[in-house]
């Protein structure tokens, strides 16, 4: 994916990333958390902007920073990275709204032939779990990374 | 040893380290989030996982 993105700092598990956005509204930091779920072997990727002061993090704002594409392309580098150390584990994303989600599905979609390449990847439709085609409205994305 | 090239084809980032992010391992930095999560997935049908250790 020769796209711009952020550089990325990690913690020492690989499921914690930080990175730091510039664009016309200023620096704003970010943070991305792969979640462990109840399901064993599956990890939920949470992100949003990290509040310096409060360390708490806000995964509602719309930061307007001008750099939409290279935040999606961080975070996806930050995928690629989370499965370099966990092979096996499937990772699962939503929006926190669905604005955002449909944010996620055209990010995926700008991508796709690189993605379908690296991931075996799933759209959600309720409860059911279906193979991912662009164009087509879910509620969330799975993924497994693939090893050739 | 990497050259140039091996670093510029390879599809994960350089990541660096920074111990000072294993501090969020006591916090879920998104809790609500993480529980809406687990609410879907009791009733979930997930596909099957193509590879495991």
């Amino acid at each position: 994916m020769q796209v711009e993105k952020y550089h990325l700092k990690s913690d020492s598990t690989f499921t914690r990333f930080e990175f730091v956005s510039e664009g016309t509204k200023g620096v704003i930091r970010k943070f991305i958390e792969f979640q462990e779920t109840n399901y064993a072997g599956l990890f939920n990727l949470a992100f949003g902007d990290k509040n310096s002061s409060s360390e708490s993090i806000d995964d509602l704002s719309v930061s307007n920073n001008g750099d939409t594409e290279k935040v999606l392309a961080t975070v996806i580098s930050a995928l690629y990275a989370f499965c370099d150390e966990h092979p096996d584990a499937f990772v699962y994303a939503s929006g926190s709204t669905k604005a955002r989600t449909r944010l996620y599905r055209m990010g995926i979609t700008k991508y796709y032939t690189q993605v379908q390449v690296d991931f075996y990847l799933y759209g959600q439709l309720g409860d059911d779990f279906v193979d991912f085609e662009p164009g087509v409205d879910y509620d969330g994305f799975l993924a497994q990374r693939k090893f050739s | 040893m990497k050259n140039v090239q091996d670093l510029k084809k390879k599809k994960s980032p350089i990541v660096v380290i920074d111990p000072a992010l294993d501090k969020h391992h006591e916090k879920i930095m998104f809790p609500e989030k993480l529980k809406r999560v687990n609410k879907m997935l009791k009733t979930a049908k997930l596909p099957a996982r193509k590879h495991q250790s």
